[in-house]
């Protein structure tokens, strides 16, 4: 009867509290909304290949400059290479970083960039802004170092660099090869949208409960003689046992993590130092 | 001699011959042990025998009228309520409506027992007023539109089941042991059946004798104090109404059974410990002298009209237990419901989003 009281006045608070949520939900909505619907024109450079460790020949160059320019028009995001003799002592994160905020200077801008550095063979692929938070997250940026590092070591740098294009225009138009991370988030959030539903239709459900408190009973317990219950007969039969087996999933979906090139924080995801606009590497050696 | 009983494990019907020990389900290939097989043959000589339940019946005596009483007729929902001449009444407790004091002289019966209205009809409203509150389904306009039409003191007739009851239940329940055996996880499961009988004695169980309000009301204002029951006085009846059976002991019997049989289940089955998914595959009571008496129980019910329907609501009269059902509105149920899975998805996007 006291529980049944508290239970009671704790559903109420409970509703109570949602109303002053549903009051924030629709600021919230709008808050998230709006950046989802306006249209992102990124101010996008039009050059797109620096070949400064000469690693293409003027011909490569022109080609890969041409794919690349056309794929960032396609997608709406600067996909960029950047190559060099040599990083100066400088981490590859830090130099990759340092190069695409030196091209794409917008802000809010979007893109990914590819470094290659020939004499310390070390590589990085840099993505941020949009790129990163949409559709190359840590995840898909370590998959696609993975995939090209093996043109990196044949030393079949147009290969690289074109396939690096190919992939991320892909990936950007949420191709499958990429899933992506705006169809997983929208996937992600059509789920959120049916747990929600199913945990506000028990909330509701409650509230209706509590509107009606006429129910039969089901025993008769409270007219029991104190006392009076005895067992009088009580008897432990053994019938028979069932076995079942299932087999334990084996944890080797995804990376398998430790492969020696790039031991050491591979996947520096995390924020850009500058604050202004997120970022994630997938740097390595060849 | 042979007797046939089902495979514990499929179903299959199986035949055994006593002393010939453990057997093989032919259908699954489950081998039950002999005492298994002893067992499960006698669970199905019992359920065979079924269960002997033996009620003597009450015998209410019509009461003669000294002119003092008087009978009141609904004529909206047919009731036949006995009251005081100078009670006057002129609502029915029951629907609201307006009643007539009928000269067809209703005799009324004489219960075995009443407990007399401990509670006054002020705290029926009082509790009615609380439970309005804290509903946010509840229709604007229902507490101020709404009007209580009537709040009427009404002894309801039950009947009341005393008896010494044997019970005895048959439940499956399980063991289970999970451990790792190289790349499966293996989970062995001992399954049994536990037979359990007891005794157990009632008194008064209620089991209401009237169609009007139904067991969801006339059990939801339960418990009574039975320790409160009186043996029947007519002063008792002065400032109430009072109603005479119309369902008879024999329609109401089953009902003191089912109740009867879920408690004394529910007793045994505590005593099934260690065991998992303990559940009752049968209950068989058996009452040998059982009595039924006719009773009058105090209850408070309130009659409020809103948007063209009425709404009953009872207040145990000794008690004070208030129940009832109140409108939802709908508008609010799915504003309610698309509010709270707005705030939540959103919530739950943003935890994604920044924690996933
Ligand atoms: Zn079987
Ligand atoms: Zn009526």
């Amino acid at each position: 009867m006291h529980n049944a009281h508290n239970a009671k006045s704790i559903l109420h608070k409970i509703s109570r509290a949602f109303l002053i949520l549903i009051a924030f939900t629709a600021t919230f909505t709008a808050m998230i909304l709006s950046p989802m619907l306006s249209v992102n024109v990124n101010a996008y450079t039009e050059k797109k290949v620096y070949d400064y460790g000469d690693l293409l020949t003027d011909r490569e160059e022109s080609r890969i400059e041409e794919q690349l320019r056309k794929a960032s028009e396609n997608c709406g995001h600067d996909i960029i290479v950047y190559t060099v003799k040599s990083l100066g002592g400088n981490s590859v994160s830090e130099y990759s970083q340092r190069a695409a905020d030196g091209i794409n200077t917008d802000s809010d801008g979007s893109g990914i960039l590819y470094l290659v550095s020939i004499n310390d063979r070390e590589y990085d692929i840099y993505a941020f802004g949009e790129m990163y938070e949409r559709i190359m997250s840590d995840r898909e940026l370590n998959r696609l170092a993975d995939d090209l590092r093996s043109y990196l070591s044949e030393g079949d740098y147009y290969g690289a660099f074109s396939e690096f294009g190919k992939r991320v225009e892909k990936a950007a138009l949420n191709n499958e090869d990429y899933s992506g991370n705006i169809s997983v988030r929208l996937t992600l959030s059509f789920s959120t949208l049916i747990v929600s539903a199913f945990i506000a239709l028990i909330i509701v459900f409650c509230m209706k409960q509590g509107m009606k408190t006429t129910r039969p009973e089901i025993t008769a317990g409270n007219y029991v003689k104190n006392g009076s219950f005895k067992v009088t007969v009580s008897r432990d039969v053994y019938l028979y046992t069932s076995v079942s087996r299932v087999r334990i999933q084996s944890n080797n979906n995804g990376h398998r993590s430790g492969g020696g090139h790039h031991s050491g924080g591979r996947s520096s995801g995390g924020h850009h130092s500058g604050g202004h606009r997120s970022g994630g590497h997938s740097r390595g050696r060849f | 001699m042979t007797t046939s009983f089902k495979c514990a494990c499929c179903g299959a019907d199986l035949r055994y011959s006593p002393g010939s020990g453990s057997l093989k389900c032919e259908y699954c290939g489950t081998e039950f042990e002999a005492e298994a097989v002893e067992a499960m043959a006698e669970a199905a000589e019992s359920d065979a025998a079924g269960e002997n339940i033996n009620w003597q019946h009450a015998n209410p005596q019509t009461m003669e009228n000294d002119g003092s009483t008087c009978t009141y007729s609904c004529s909206s929902c047919g009731a036949q309520i006995t009251g005081d001449r100078t009670l006057a009444a002129s609502f029915c407790p029951y629907c609201g409506n307006t009643v007539v004091m009928s000269d067809r002289l209703e005799g009324m019966l004489r219960p075995d027992y009443i407990i007399p209205f401990k509670v006054e009809k002020d705290a029926a409203v009082a509790k009615f007023k609380e439970f309005c509150k804290g509903k946010p389904l509840l229709p604007s306009g229902f507490l101020s539109s709404g009007r209580i039409d009537s709040v009427e003191g009404l002894y309801v007739p039950y009947w009341l089941f005393d008896a010494g009851v044997k019970g005895r239940v048959r439940f499956r329940a399980e063991r289970v042991h999970t451990r790792r055996e190289g790349d499966y996880n293996v989970t062995r499961t001992q399954h049994f059946m536990l037979y359990r009988e007891g005794v157990m004695d009632f008194e008064h169980v209620p089991v209401d004798g009237t169609s009007k309000l139904g067991a969801e009301v006339t059990e939801a204002v339960e418990p009574f104090d039975m320790h409160g029951a009186a043996p029947f006085a007519k002063a008792y009846l002065s400032g109430f109404l009072a109603d005479r059976y119309d369902v008879p002991q024999e329609t109401c019997r089953p009902r003191a059974d089912e109740r009867i049989r879920q408690s004394i289940t529910s007793a045994l089955a505590n005593t099934c410990r260690g065991y998992t998914g303990v559940r009752p595959q049968q209950q068989f009571i058996s009452v040998a002298n059982g009595k039924i008496a006719y009773a009058l129980l105090p209850m408070w019910l309130m009659t409020v009209n809103y948007n063209g329907k009425s709404y009953t609501f009872a207040m145990n009269g000794q008690t004070g237990k208030f129940v009832g059902e109140l409108p939802i509105s709908w508008a609010k149920f799915w504003g309610f419901f698309a509010g709270i899975t707005a705030a939540l998805t959103v919530i739950l996007t943003l935890l994604m989003n920044y924690f996933g």
